[in-house]
């Protein structure tokens, strides 16, 4: 019988037991499986349940072990993919009733590579249908109904990566695999209190992964720490000609050296115009910021550039999103999603011009060079990793405040998930303190396009210094 | 057909933000967007644009009227009066003729695999 404190303990931990033979991958697999089928359906965390294909897996590491051939630290280790990557035998419903019943002959490449490391699928992670490709106004736009968040089930994970978020926070799996083409593994990361990595655009192949805008989208880790995902990453990163975008070889790799680390302090921007105001928030991030610089970090604030960084972000993914699912905005079976905001946005985002798309992609290559000059002075930049703690499920948005002009002290304001996500910039989120409802903030760190491992060393090192990633929470 | 008003309608959709606004909408009573709040030039919301929405709704419905509610064909202009002003946005920054987009055409190598299914 395995002590469930050992379902959180991060990757490199149960794999250093794994490869002594102190842990049995099949105990492991099967200590997650009955607390996924117990705690699993109570936050709608999974579309699917892969029992089967985990023990098979499972029992082939211990046998590989065994004899001597471990693959390395995924060997074993226990994950769930989020339901819009293909996995040959089972469903892929990218979280949407118009594609429950859809299925892949085909592995993603993202899954062979995990399948070549030896991890264990437990299950598909549950989604916001689409991964909101076509717009959604709620948390219960999925399939599978509304992710609960195993800090407070009343309360929302966050999307898209909805499940993947839950999946992690309550040790249903090792790690999970999330999507993100603007915030979708930063923000559940965030909210969920885990640790979740946006990889550059590119690194990481979506071949065999639901596109909704093809110059957007991203694969990527959450996990327990940041060293997790570095290990992960080393794994699922590399060059693949199957996707268009991917990164040439030598560069799309990520080899992962966990001793190494920055021989001089880390230059650390902190932006000061991200997010709107919000007091307590501030407060929990200048605190990190506070722990980085007492450890030798150089701190200066920093300001994103100015720019239409969100608009841009915004409307590329719509006008590439018109054009990813035209299929079923041509069909009508975009009526069959569950938000009413995706029954009709497709139709309306069609009537965007190719000169629209030009001029926006025009305006991103400006911009690129804009955020791309801050890098100058900073390894990395630091913000929130959302401008709230997780928020109450609601089933209807409420009125929007109809205010007539801009507050000034927001005007200038970025979310640095627009920003970096248009830029095609990594960014590490890990929790940085909790609110008095215990609920987790998150500290995301942004790097300059490739330069993954800066994020990673820079969130690697504020975990040495703190332990807010070792805290999980507690389900009946 | 007239225009709505801007100012009275619920405006501003963001794909993604949308949910996590909603979200946090049920406890600050308010969406926090600066961006979505702000109605930017929501006085100044030029006769060009008024009929550039205009004539992409016409479209939207000689489209796909016939699968479109009363109340969805609303929506629909309020998301395509949220969309111009984001386009507005756009055009007014200022671009040369040399700023080229952030798309381009990559050669396939010879040896590029064929697709698995």
């Amino acid at each position: 019988m395995i002590d469930e404190q050992i379902l959180f303990r991060p990757i490199r931990e149960l794999a250093a037991r794994i490869r002594e033979r102190k842990l049995s991958p099949v105990e492991l697999a099967e200590a997650y499986l009955e607390r996924s089928e117990r705690v699993g359906p109570r936050l709608n965390a999974f579309a699917t349940l892969t029992r089967d294909l985990a023990l098979n897996q499972a029992r082939a590491a211990e046998r590989e072990i065994a004899a001597g051939h471990y693959r390395g630290p995924l060997h074993g280790i226990p994950y769930a993919p989020k339901d819009l990557v293909a996995v040959q035998g089972y469903p892929t419903t990218w979280g949407a009733p118009p594609f429950a019943e859809q299925r892949f002959p085909y592995n993603a490449t993202i899954i062979e590579k995990l399948n070549a490391a030896g991890a264990v699928m437990i299950g598909k992670a549950a989604m916001i249908e689409l991964a909101g490709g076509l717009g959604y106004t709620n948390g219960s736009a999925s399939l599978t109904g509304p992710a609960r968040n195993p800090w407070q089930p009343e309360c929302w994970t966050c999307g898209s990566s909805s499940g993947s978020g839950a999946v992690v926070a309550a040790g249903l799996a090792t790690f999970s695999i999330g999507s993100d083409t603007r915030g979708s593994i930063i923000c559940p990361t965030a909210w969920c209190g885990v640790s979740g990595l946006r990889p550059s655009f590119g690194r990481v192949s979506r071949y065999g992964a639901m596109a909704i805008a093809w110059s957007m989208d991203k694969l990527g880790p959450m996990a327990r720490t940041a060293d997790d995902c570095g290990l992960i990453l080393s794994v699922i990163a590399g060059h693949d000609p199957r996707d268009h975008d991917s990164l040439p070889a030598g560069i799309a790799d990520f080899p992962y050296d966990f001793a190494s680390e920055q021989a001089r302090p880390l230059r650390i921007g902190k932006l000061t115009n991200a997010w709107p105001p919000n007091a307590a928030l501030e407060s929990v991030i200048d605190d990190a910021v506070h722990i980085l610089e007492k450890d030798g970090a150089k701190i200066a604030d920093a300001h994103v550039p100015d720019g239409p960084f969100e608009d841009a972000a915004e409307l590329t993914i719509l006008m590439e999103a018109a054009a990813s699912f035209r299929n079923m905005i041509h069909s009508g079976s975009c009526a069959r999603l569950r938000d009413p905001l995706g029954q009709i946005n497709g139709y309306v985002c069609e009537e965007f011009s190719s000169s629209d798309y030009l001029d926006v992609q025009r305006i991103r290559a400006v911009l690129q060079q804009r955020i791309d000059k801050l890098f100058d002075d900073f390894d990395v930049l630091v913000a929130a990793g959302s401008d709230s703690t997780a928020q109450p499920l609601v089933e209807r948005p409420q009125p929007k405040r109809r205010s007539t002009r801009a507050r000034p002290e927001e005007v200038n304001q970025k979310e640095p998930d627009g920003i970096s996500s248009l830029c095609g910039l990594p960014a590490l989120c890990v929790p940085c303190g909790f609110s008095q409802e215990n609920l987790p903030y998150g500290l995301q760190f942004l790097a300059r396009a490739t330069h993954d491992h800066a994020v990673v060393a820079a969130a690697k090192r504020f975990q040495s210094l703190t332990d807010w990633h070792a805290r999980h929470p507690k389900i009946p | 057909m007239q225009e709505q008003d801007p100012e009275s309608t619920p405006n501003a959709v963001s794909r993604r933000r949308f949910g996590r606004r909603a979200a946090f909408a049920a406890v600050a009573g308010t969406f926090a967007s600066p961006l979505l709040d702000s109605q930017e030039g929501a006085g100044s919301f030029p006769a060009g644009d008024q009929s550039a929405v205009d004539a992409k709704y016409a479209n939207v419905i000689r489209k796909y009227g016939d699968r479109l509610s009363p109340a969805q064909r609303v929506r629909a202009r309020e998301i395509l009066v949220s969309q111009q002003r984001m386009l507005k946005r756009i055009r007014d920054f200022k671009l040369e003729n040399s700023d080229a987009p952030a798309t381009g055409l990559r050669l396939y190598p010879s040896d590029t695999p064929e697709r698995r299914d």
